[in-house]
């Protein structure tokens, strides 16, 4: 292997409250269509290029995010949560939660499609599915690693 | 900039434990997928490997020892980077052990471990994209002579959450996957371990080029453009023109738009279409593992003279045929995987042998 050299390190921490609206002032907009995983690497992407005193990468450079943790606190919650047979849905009205549930996805009729996820209704096998009981309102939140996003529901339980 | 080749693989599906089972296996029609059964009495088909181990790390440990011996990639040296790629990683053992404390690399390292290999380790999880990505990677280092080998894993083992997050988002067809066909409802999961060992040492396959393309405006589906960009970006990297390509193995799996989309796009880049495979009736949609699984049986397949069977009616409207014999010369192969988080990957091999 090669020998590599680092030409900038930035290390953030702790994160200022402030992030979001810096890198919006850094790159004139705020960015979209991405999720907050890939925002806060695109904040320290830019940072890390400020620090090279690097305006952009040269066009065939390779961008790689990476992430010791990347969703692993939303898997957990997913992984309890499929596998308690007594959920998705609960007894709480004030609490929402984050489930891959089937029974929650199935519920299509109310809720707020984001233009980007409009392609989950391509085959619309459940409409009308009677699981809709279980939902009363709601939205879906991603979030991105790397190009993997990780679909999740924001429901609160009728 | 050196050349990179195919110098050995491996593969455990349902199929079989390996390559040589998996050709006979296809060559006799392919095995039916199993129920899996999830929680509340659901159950969905799965493309599974035969290994009843019921421990989840025994049971990977096993097939990635096998599959990656098969590739030949541990008869030589073992300091050549190694790619572990996948999309769920070992959630199946995690979500048995409740254990989420151990980052996100542990498991290559484990597998590294398992192997005795001693160069570095990088995980690649970027969807159903992970390990045409790691191959890509791995291409990258020896073209630019940072490594003389590597060797790349998809690995796709079962596991509650894949299952039930695409049941959940209505993506699984009830029976099976028919790709490109006139009654496909939806794709079928499966179970994959590849093993591509990639060198500088010229042999039969080399692998020209790729892309990966990224479009997220969509993070679920297909975005025509983007395979468009792809397939130009992939041709582009192998100083190759449309016409160049003698056989297309898309993404295909079974989805009544997606599989649409994409055929409509490979239109506009291939005219006329070259002849086009899909592998997934056979083996399903493995997921991370699907680029290295389906590279994998297909140069196999193409070397040993199986092809699968089309066995149910395509949708004409398509206009995109599969077809039900090997191409008389594939001399330039474009293998695509479109996934989630709007990644479209192809890469570009060449049969030298032919």
């Amino acid at each position: 292997m090669s020998d590599w050299i680092t030409t900038a390190h930035v290390t953030v921490d702790p994160l200022p409250l402030d992030w979001r609206d810096q890198l919006a002032v850094r790159l004139g907009q705020r960015p979209r269509r991405i999720g907050p995983w890939a925002e806060l690497a695109l904040y320290g992407a830019r940072l890390c290029l400020d620090a090279a005193g690097e305006s952009a990468l040269p066009a065939q450079a390779q961008l790689r995010v990476a992430s010791l943790s990347g969703p692993r606190n939303a898997t957990r919650q997913i992984v309890e949560q499929t596998g308690d047979r007594s959920r998705p849905m609960s007894a709480s009205p004030e609490r929402a939660h984050l489930s891959f549930s089937t029974k929650l996805f199935s519920s299509t009729d109310r809720v707020i499609w984001p233009r980007s996820f409009s392609t989950l209704t391509q085959t619309a096998k459940s409409r009308g599915s009677s699981e809709n009981r279980y939902v009363t309102n709601g939205i879906f939140w991603t979030t991105a690693s790397g190009s993997l996003v990780y679909l999740a529901r924001i429901a609160r339980a009728s | 900039m050196n050349e990179v080749y195919l110098a050995g693989r491996g593969l455990a599906s349902a199929l079989g434990p390996d390559i040589g089972s998996g050709l006979v296996a296809l060559g006799r029609g392919g095995m039916p997928p199993r129920r899996f059964e999830l929680a509340g009495g659901m159950a969905w088909p799965l493309y599974t490997i035969a290994d009843d181990e019921p421990d989840w790390m025994t049971r990977a440990r096993r097939i990635i020892e096998r599959v990656a011996r098969e590739s030949g990639a541990l008869g030589g040296s073992r300091s050549g980077p190694l790619f572990v790629a996948s999309s769920s990683l070992d959630i199946g053992s995690r979500e048995n052990s409740g254990d989420f404390e151990r980052d996100y690399q542990s498991f290559a390292e484990l597998v590294a471990s398992w192997l005795d290999w001693h160069g570095p380790v990088f995980t690649v999880s970027t969807a159903c994209t992970s390990s045409l990505n790691a191959l890509l990677s791995a291409r990258t280092l020896i073209r630019n002579g940072h490594a003389d080998h590597a060797l790349v894993l998809g690995v796709e083992l079962r596991n509650r959450v894949s299952i039930a997050g695409f049941g959940g988002m209505q993506l699984l067809s009830a029976d099976r996957a028919l790709p490109f066909g006139k009654h496909r409802d939806g794709l079928v999961l499966g179970e994959a371990v590849a093993a591509l060992h990639v060198s500088s040492r010229p042999s039969r396959w080399r692998i020209a080029g790729g892309a990966n393309v990224v479009e997220g405006e969509d993070p679920a589906g297909t975005v025509p453009e983007a395979v468009v960009a792809m397939c130009s970006e992939a041709l582009a990297s192998s100083a190759l023109a449309p016409r160049d390509i003698a056989l297309i193995k898309p993404q295909a799996a079974g989805g009544p738009v997606n599989d649409a989309t994409e055929a409509r796009a490979l239109r506009q880049v291939f005219d006329p279409l070259p002849p086009l495979v899909s592998l997934k009736a056979a083996i399903g949609h493995t997921l991370g593992a699907a680029g290295a699984a389906e590279v994998a049986l297909l140069t196999a397949c193409l070397e040993g003279g199986v092809w699968p069977r089309v066995d149910y009616a395509q949708d004409a409207l398509l206009e995109a045929p599969l077809a039900d014999r090997a191409p008389a010369n594939a001399g330039h192969v474009l293998a695509c995987i479109l996934g989630f988080g709007g990644g479209h990957a192809a890469v570009v091999l060449e049969d030298r042998g032919r």
